[in-house]
């Protein structure tokens, strides 16, 4: 069963790198490398500084997604247990979500610099909403029964919270991290591109403006694999926290 | 059979209760003693749910008093909790944690509103998981269990809070046919052990063959009670009557 898993994996992978190939040959330009021209790149520019963006990127996205999570989940239950507080801020809610935050960039660098905090700012902004609106659903869609089942049973307000709520909206907080994660990283790629000098938005604008295709597709590849460790990394957590989902 | 020598476990005097302008429970009385079983019947929105669920306060009134085990609950002092710590519930959705093992959800509760270590919960529910006949799912995940079979949980984890009285609220309506007599079969065995218990039902076999009071409700209020053989053969009212007639036309 395990390597089952991951030969379907390693054959999806595979199909996209040889879909990349065959358009790479029907198009016929240096603006696309083939994915053998792109990973020589790859593997010779992780040794020579692409791995130092790589991370200084996955540690912006890593704590953008965990400052959102610590600021949206509890929010979240709040909002979506209490009616009343969340009239009050639901049209707040709606008012800014549809926002696209990039547009405060420019805000968020004269507050605060072009520094490591300004990019973790945006992206915790955009990916604390996608979490917030998930958890106070997920909250306020727990069963009504199920709650009313455990109040028969004597349980005080924080153990329902604590027994009840909080499990239940678990697995939703784990497909809202899977939505925010691909979110941040898009996020990231902007508030690196603009007056930056470090992460891998800051690497693949700098490698397109000196048009050297092979090391943004290398940025590109890098992007990919951070993505992709995000991704892999959520799932096991998902298996490990919500096991009795899947039976 | 002199009933008053007995402890009353739930005094229920002059009950009101509005849902904005519809009077859900009208005028309700009812004495229920210890180890008595009670099965209330009638149509749907008759207020029988409504009153069980005034007895441990998931649902509130406006008028009259109840009194469960000496505590009265309509005084605002009273410790509700404390209440429904020796009051059994089971629901007609079973309502387990999806969760938590089979063990786990009955251990639950033990653990975190009587304060039970986990072994000495676990000891406790395998007893009663044991007695629904349930014992050898005990690491099972709820979905993997049938509907009679989660219901029969739910009943061990009321069962394991060593509740003083038990209320069923349409325990098998959610069910397939066929396990409905699986259900029945734990709760009569509850009776034959004295467990007192407020049960409603549209089960009138259930009704007949373990009821020592059968009460039909209708518009929130008590239209006729009496033993079930008299209730069921000869009922007094016109509305008992029909009611009857109906739902055994049904079956």
């Amino acid at each position: 069963m395990k390597t089952k898993n991951i030969i379907r994996q390693i054959a999806s992978i595979a199909t996209l790198f040889a879909a990349w190939q065959i358009l790479a040959v029907v198009v016929a330009n240096p603006a696309l490398p083939t994915p053998g021209s792109a990973f020589l790149v790859f593997f010779r520019e992780i040794s020579a500084g692409l791995w130092n963006h790589f991370l200084i990127s996955g540690w912006r996205v890593l704590a953008s997604i965990l400052l959102s999570l610590l600021v949206g989940v509890p929010l979240g239950l709040w909002l979506g247990r209490e009616e009343k507080y969340d009239r009050f801020f639901s049209p707040m809610l709606y008012l800014t979500y549809p926002i696209p935050k990039i547009v405060f960039l420019p805000l968020v660098m004269v507050l605060f610099g072009l520094g490591n905090f300004s990019k973790i700012f945006l992206i915790t902004l955009v990916v604390f909403f996608q979490i917030l609106v998930t958890t106070r659903d997920a909250a306020r869609n727990v069963s009504p029964a199920l709650i009313l089942s455990v109040v028969s049973l004597g349980a005080k307000r924080r153990d329902i919270y604590r027994h009840v709520i909080w499990p239940a909206i678990i697995p939703d907080i784990f497909t809202a991290l899977r939505i925010g994660s691909g979110t941040a990283i898009a996020v990231l790629f902007f508030a690196e591109s603009i007056a930056s000098s470090e992460g891998l938005g800051y690497y693949l604008m700098d490698a397109w403006s000196r048009y050297a295709y092979p090391e943004m597709f290398a940025g590109i590849i890098a992007m990919g694999v951070l993505g992709y460790t995000l991704y892999l990394t959520i799932d096991i957590l998902d298996k490990k926290i919500c096991s009795w989902k899947r039976l | 059979m002199s009933a008053d020598k007995r402890r009353k476990i739930v005094e229920i005097s002059h009950l009101e209760k509005y849902f904005g302008t519809l009077k859900a429970l009208d005028q309700v009385s009812l004495d229920i003693y210890d180890g008595e079983k009670t099965v209330i019947i009638g149509p749907s929105g008759s207020g029988k749910s409504t009153l069980l669920r005034t007895i441990n306060q998931l649902e509130t009134f406006d008028r009259g008093r109840i009194i469960v085990d000496g505590m009265d609950i309509s005084d605002k002092n009273t410790d509700i909790n404390k209440v429904r710590e020796e009051i059994g519930m089971v629901f007609q959705s079973f309502n387990l944690f999806p969760h938590k093992t089979v063990l786990e959800n009955v251990n639950m509760a033990q653990m975190i509103v009587r304060r039970r270590s986990r072994d000495e919960a676990a000891a406790i529910s395998e007893g009663f998981l044991q007695k629904v006949g349930i014992l050898d799912k005990k690491n099972e995940y709820p979905q993997k269990l049938s509907g009679g079979q989660q219901q029969r949980v739910a009943i061990a984890r009321a069962l394991a809070m060593k509740p003083k009285l038990m209320l069923f609220d349409e325990p098998t309506s959610a069910l397939d046919p066929e396990m409905i007599g699986e259900v029945l079969g734990v709760m009569k065995n509850l009776a034959l052990e004295g467990m007192t218990m407020i049960v409603v039902t549209h089960e009138m076999g259930f009704a007949r063959e373990v009821a020592d009071r059968v009460i039909f409700m209708d518009y929130g209020k008590i239209i006729e009670e009496g033993r079930p053989d008299a209730l069921f053969r000869t009922p007094t009212q016109e509305r008992t009557r029909l009611f009857l007639k109906q739902i055994l036309k049904a079956m």
